[in-house]
């Protein structure tokens, strides 16, 4: 190797040396400004003081104590459960129907139905809650647990035909015909060999159903009445009353999410199909 | 004889092999249908009827009623000019963020998505209320500055739109980023290493190649953040102290407190019409630049 | 023997008859005919796009057919679901169903069947000896080899004793040793089973070695249905001699006859001593086919019915036999091979070549 080529990459290295740490600065700071919420609410959560200060000037249960102790939180919190394990179930059975339809059918109007399935994503939940409250109150769902569910199905809906769908396309079809060579149904080879390989991403579906009905506040607050969700008793105490309760909230919800992601890793690290 | 038996036989056979590939056909639609069901009920009707609403009696009242105002022309407009910062901003902070994930060993990749991943899975009122502790003015980053002496008096962060785009970012930075990132995974390396062999410097690289090659991510992503931005609702309402106004707010009180639907429902229709047209932009936008 | 080396005394146990299939304007299967025996090998050798696997799924049940009957040991079964119809079939990637074990995958056409447990169990065993898989029911197909997993394919296909085996292209993933390998050892477990059997591939040297008969496919359409020799010594077809085996492709007329033999003219000008039957003497236009290791080297222009003087134009070196491209003095190019290592020939070499009146084939003109 001559000198002159050694003495460009020299060059050419330091410059990108420059670039690189720039670019590892700019993503430490960003990586810094989206993990800093989650940070500090855990302090403050542990917090000995009535108020909201940092550093706390001790350190104790009572918010913990406070928010289990509180019926108005714990029926709020066991609402949101059962709202989001309804939403859960429902949107992963349709979702999971709809995107079997959609990756595997050929019918006419199947471009429609693809566009109505995702058509939830791009309306904001104000105008979704605006429409549906008039719909629901004729009904008499309007104040009633099963009427968020199915609002937040509604919205749950396409992110389970997205996950599911980008499943099924990555998984051998030829296995399914091989199934029903071999002397399954259709239906018996698509539950015993199309619907265990997608296993992973049905997992993961019903996982992201339930945490955006968990987490959805806009809909329950027009269509939940008085009965309260978590968010909506979150909201309202956030806007009328901050005390560290709410950071106790928080801090159980963060542990519920990373829980449920540990879940999804044991279940969702099964089968993946071979390439 | 048998002949004439099979022959005979051929035509009915024919029919029943004709509904076979149509069996199917409609057994894939007939998966579709309880899921398009619930949503022609709950969702295309409720819109249906939102629509009616907003020209009731056949008039364009309400709409009229809304241009003239004056207070929804300056709210839409604000909110519009609020999602365009949003997406610049999670644009600059997003896209070297995307390309460290693509890019980096297999330890910080992981590191790096559980710091854009973590945030996106946290509730949303956690993280609002996380940033009214963060920017109040009893808050520690205002402690922390008048602590050090940097400033005399602390800085307004929060109840304004500083604090309200600060959430806002916070809460969107993922959307621009996994579609960007996703983009740039399949991008093919050696063109780069090629284009650099061939002398370009790092810049010309960079400008010449890997935006547009990644170009169809930050379409993507930048058409969902600035979407997403027109109908926020908590963070404003939250981080906002009443001081920003933006168009859910607006139709919320038009609800809660006017308890004028009609009027909602206008303006629910025309925020629908204004992400449509976004949509439709981006997307001209995505499509005319892709490599 | 019947021309096309039908199945014979053997029982037929598939006849497909007048098969037709679209799609949209493109014709894949132009009513095409075919049976087969007990027991029988029979290959649908063809390139991409000649209708093999389009017919293989036709016969699985995967594809309907416009027109025409599949029947199976006698029954009808062209509108039968591939559930019902008891063929094993391997596909070309092998189709194993990933989230369950090798044992698992093997047992599940029994499990279909409702066969008991024991019984699966003791089925499962015997047939991961046959296909020397012992002590492998535990594996996930991904831990296996692309061999091995070609293999537990092949006995899921027949642990359930399916009147008929299909294999669409087994053997296109593997390397050429361990293609040649599994060949054979298919072949044996084959006449071992006595399964029938329609093997689809592009190859035509797997298509000779393994099969009963051959049905050479193109465009839709049966070419030629023979037995392998017959197949590669009296083509029916341009195309067929083409595809199956090299060949030089020759045309001319009769233009008398020598010793015995016809005589023909090529269009290059050359004259040749042909054996055609009585039939094609009278006609006008001739397609001969003369295979590559018919030519020889000659001393002397009395060895052969045929004797020409050429000049080497190339010797290709191709390990256990070598080919050499020769042009004749009319201009006339031909390929010559030759076992062994050959004679190393310097390009411009000038040397006898002949072949015998006998080798030389015609095929219908087209």
């Amino acid at each position: 190797m001559s000198a002159a080529t050694i003495r460009r990459r020299g060059s050419m290295g330091r410059g990108r040396r420059a670039a690189r740490i720039a670019l590892h600065a700019w993503c430490g700071l960003v990586f810094f400004f989206l993990v800093l919420p989650l940070v500090v609410v855990f302090p403050i959560s542990f917090s000995s003081s009535a108020y909201l200060q940092f550093p706390p000037p001790g350190y104790s249960l009572r918010w913990y104590r406070e928010f289990l102790a509180d019926p108005n939180w714990v029926d709020a919190a066991w609402r949101s459960v059962l709202i989001g394990s309804v939403t859960a179930v429902a949107a992963t059975i349709l979702g999971t129907l709809l995107a079997i339809s959609l990756v595997r059918g050929t019918y006419p109007g199947k471009g429609a139905v693809e566009q109505l399935v995702m058509a939830p994503i791009a309306l904001p939940s104000i105008v979704y809650s605006v429409a549906a409250y008039q719909l629901f109150s004729t009904l008499h769902l309007v104040g009633s647990w099963q009427g968020v569910a199915v609002a937040h199905t509604v919205h749950a809906l396409p992110l389970v035909v997205v996950v599911v769908g980008a499943s099924l396309r990555t998984i051998d079809v030829s296995t399914e015909m091989a199934a029903q060579g071999l002397g399954a149904s259709w239906f018996t080879a698509v539950r015993r060999i199309t619907l265990p390989q997608i296993r992973p991403a049905l997992v993961s579906a019903a996982f992201i159903a339930f945490i955006s009905s968990f987490d959805e506040l806009v809909i329950a607050m027009f269509l939940g009445g008085i009965n309260l969700t978590l968010p909506k008793k979150m909201f309202d105490s956030i806007l009328y009353e901050i005390d560290p309760t709410i950071a106790a909230v928080s801090v159980l919800q963060i542990a519920l999410v990373v829980l449920v992601l540990v879940v999804i890793g044991r279940f969702g690290s099964g089968v993946r199909p071979t390439s | 004889m048998q002949l004439t038996a099979a022959t005979a036989a051929r035509p009915a056979g024919r029919r029943v092999r004709l509904s076979r590939a149509g069996r199917y056909r409609l057994l894939y639609a007939a998966l579709a249908a309880p899921g398009v069901l619930l949503l022609a009920v709950v969702f295309v009707y409720p819109l249906l009827d939102l629509m009616r609403l907003s020209f009731e009696n056949g008039s364009l009242a309400h709409y009229e009623e809304v241009v003239s105002g004056g207070l929804f022309g300056t709210v839409f407009w604000n909110t519009v000019r609020i999602a365009l910062i949003v997406t610049i901003a999670c644009a600059v902070l997003g896209y070297p963020v995307a390309h460290f994930l693509a890019t980096a060993s297999r330890g910080w990749a992981l590191f790096g998505l559980l710091c854009v991943v973590l945030p996106f899975w946290t509730s949303l009122l956690v993280r609002t209320y996380a940033w009214m502790i963060l920017l109040g003015n009893n808050g520690i980053i205002n402690k922390l500055l008048v602590g050090a002496g940097l400033v005399e008096r602390p800085l307004p962060l929060l109840h304004n739109e500083f604090g309200v785009l600060v959430g806002m970012v916070h809460v969107l930075l993922p959307y621009f980023v996994f579609p960007v990132y996703a983009v740039m995974l399949r991008v093919d390396r050696t063109l780069m290493a090629a284009a650099e062999g061939l002398g370009a410097p790092l810049w010309q690289v960079l400008r010449r190649i890997y935006l547009p090659l990644t170009l169809p991510g930050i379409a993507a992503g930048g058409t969902l953040v600035f979407i997403l931005s027109l109908g926020f609702f908590i963070t404003p309402a939250l981080l906002g102290g009443g001081k920003v106004m933006m168009i859910a707010l607006l139709i919320e009180q038009q609800v809660g407190q006017m308890l004028n639907w009609g009027m909602a429902a206008a303006m629910c229709m025309t925020l629908v019409a204004a992400i449509l047209l976004a949509y439709a932009a981006f997307k001209r936008l995505g499509r005319r630049n892709a490599p | 023997m019947s021309p096309d080396g039908g199945s014979g005394s053997r029982a037929p146990i598939l006849a497909v008859s007048h098969a037709r299939k679209t799609y949209g304007p493109v014709v894949a299967l132009e009513g095409v005919s075919l049976t087969v025996g007990e027991g029988e090998f029979v290959t649908l050798l063809g390139p991409s796009g000649s209708g093999k696997t389009t017919l293989l799924k036709a016969i699985a049940g995967f594809e309907e057919i416009d027109d025409g009957r599949i029947e199976l040991a006698g029954q009808d079964i062209t509108d039968m679901p591939p559930a019902r119809r008891g063929i094993g079939m391997v596909f070309q990637n092998y189709a194993l169903f990933p989230h369950l074990t090798v044992a698992r995958n093997i047992a599940f056409p029994l499990e279909m069947r409702g066969v008991a447990r024991a019984e699966i169990d003791r089925r499962v065993e015997e047939i991961l000896r046959l296909v020397e898989l012992e002590g492998y029911g535990a594996r996930l197909p991904r831990q296996l080899s692309g061999g091995q997993q070609q293999r537990v394919a092949l006995a899921r296909a027949t642990v359930f004793n399916p009147r008929l085996l299909l294999l669409d292209e087994p053997f296109s993933a593997l390397d050429r040793k361990l293609r040649e390998s599994m060949q054979v050892e298919l072949r044996h477990l084959q006449q071992r089973l006595g399964l029938t059997t329609v093997f689809v591939t592009h190859d035509q040297e797997e298509a000779l070695l393994l099969s009963d008969r051959i049905a050479v496919m193109n465009h839709g359409r049966i070419e030629q249905l023979g037995h392998p020799a017959a197949i590669y010594d009296h083509p029916a077809s341009r195309f067929v001699a083409g595809f199956v085996g090299e060949a030089n492709m020759l045309r001319g007329h009769v233009a008398g006859s020598r010793g015995g033999h016809a005589e023909v003219a090529l269009d290059s000008g050359d004259r040749l001593a042909v054996d055609l039957p009585p039939a094609a003497r009278g006609a006008g236009d001739l397609q001969l086919v003369l295979r590559p290791e018919r030519i020889r080297w000659l001393d002397d222009a009395a060895q052969a019915d045929n004797a020409f003087p050429a000049v080497l134009v190339e010797h290709l070196y191709l390990g256990q036999n070598s080919k050499y491209r020769v042009r004749l003095a009319s201009g006339l190019e031909l390929t010559l091979r030759t076992q062994g290592e050959g004679e190393p020939l310097a390009a411009g070499t000038e040397r006898l070549v002949g072949w015998d009146a006998r080798d030389i084939r015609g095929v219908p003109c087209s």
